[in-house]
């Protein structure tokens, strides 16, 4: 046997070989150095290759699946114009609603600015109708007093469901849930350095940069089903009237359960 | 065929496949249950629900990367917003890694990726061959040298630096 081919030596490693052709190739590396030290590079690179692809895995929280498969089932029950019309629709109506609070912010006495005023003022203040499911918003950063400061922003569930993802929460960062009437899923957050940002989509919300801060989410008691998990793990999940709290859960009654990230 | 049951079994792989694939968990979860959408739309032997999600998936981010593309274009000199604090060291290692890898990914040709990443969720060689649209005996060859490919640019400097930012 002349030297083995790049394609076959591969083929070898990922058990693509069989038979007369493996019990041959065998019988040559055990031979042959050269073909030998080839294969060995080749495993060598598949490692690191493994290796390298498993940094940018996250793990799949243990419902995410579950989630996942109703939501696709849902879709699927929808004709492709609904779930176009309902996506376009949907940005524009959140644009709009966006661009009107913003318009209506800067006129003095409107209510929009009042509230957000107060917003900027109060710790836990009102709801600021204009930064309702913005696609994204800060919270005050430049001014001192605004380093106390939380900001607040609410989602519409989608099909009866939300999920609420805190990202970079430090250590003794806390969350509060509280379980309300309504529809309507609010979160207020803020950080000492001011940074906490959101984003928010159908029935998601997110919160970046939270640190060592605090986050406060009203959950709606008549939702389907609610997640929240913070940095990947899930620290609550409600499926109708079952609630599971796999966090690490500082007190809970049946209104409230606060957990404080480890 | 159970849908749910090939869902359990394919999800897992088909949403860690996109998340390397694009770099983006949102994306990857999108992406994932827009292919599932269409299978349930589908009648599709069982034993080609594998490849035929596969294929279906990298359609959908070749089209969401065209979009992407234009995208950026327009937004192209928008200042970044985003400002963050130092990390610690051992952080700051992990995410250089991280970028590295990420740079390789992006910088490998298309087909490369995929039968870099297939391989990775132990497709056979057929399926691959299948979903990337080449001759079954050439797979083991393509993969050789997509994997040299790979190690080179990993342990190139400017990639290196470049993930040092």
């Amino acid at each position: 046997m002349t030297h083995a081919a790049e394609g076959l030596l591969q083929a070898w490693i990922d058990g693509e070989v069989d038979g007369s052709a493996a019990a041959e190739l065998d019988r040559h590396l055990s031979g042959c150095a050269l073909c030998m030290a080839e294969a060995r590079r080749l495993r060598a690179a598949a490692t690191q290759l493994t290796g390298a692809l498993s940094l940018l895995d996250t793990p799949l929280p243990a419902e995410a699946g579950e989630q996942a498969w109703w939501r696709a089932r849902q879709a699927a029950r929808r004709p492709a114009f609904a779930r176009f019309t309902e996506s376009v629709l949907g940005r524009a109506a959140v644009l709009t609603l966006f661009a009107a609070g913003v318009a209506s912010a800067a006129l003095p006495g409107s209510p929009v600015r009042e509230a957000i005023s107060s917003l900027l003022a109060d710790d836990a203040g009102p709801a600021a109708p204009g930064a309702t499911e913005a696609p994204e918003a800060r919270a005050p950063s430049a001014a001192p007093e605004a380093a106390a400061a939380r900001a607040e922003m609410a989602v519409l569930p989608a099909d009866g469901r939300v999920r609420v993802l805190i990202w970079s929460a430090a250590p003794d960062a806390t969350v509060t849930v509280n379980f309300v009437a309504g529809e309507r899923v609010t979160v207020r957050a803020g950080g000492e350095l001011g940074e906490v940002r959101f984003r928010s989509g159908p029935g998601r919300l997110e919160v970046y940069d939270l640190g060592p801060g605090q986050a406060t989410v009203d959950l709606p008691r008549s939702l389907a089903q609610a997640s929240i998990e913070v940095d990947g793990r899930q620290y609550l999940f409600q499926d109708g009237d079952r609630l599971r709290t796999p966090g690490p859960v500082s007190s809970r009654t049946a209104q409230t359960v606060v957990f404080r990230v480890p | 065929m159970s849908y749910e049951a090939a869902f359990q079994r394919l999800y897992p792989s088909l949403f860690r496949y996109l998340q390397r694939l694009t770099g983006d968990e949102d994306v990857a979860e999108d992406l994932a249950q827009e292919t599932f959408v269409r299978l349930l739309r589908q009648s599709i032997p069982e034993d080609e629900v594998r490849p035929w999600i596969f294929t279906v998936a990298m359609n959908l981010v070749r089209d969401r990367a065209r979009k992407t593309d234009r995208r950026q274009r327009l937004l192209q000199g928008a200042p970044e917003l985003v400002t963050r604090a130092p990390l610690p060291d051992e952080e700051l290692e992990r995410k250089e890694r991280v970028t590295r890898v990420r740079r390789v990914l992006d910088r490998l040709p298309e087909r490369d990726r995929q039968l870099l990443l297939m391989r990775e969720e132990g497709f056979k060689y057929e399926e691959i061959a299948r979903v990337v649209g080449v001759a079954p005996a050439s797979v083991g060859t393509l993969i050789a040298r997509a994997l040299k490919r790979f190690v080179a640019m990993y342990d190139a400097p400017e990639v290196m630096d470049d993930a040092r930012g």
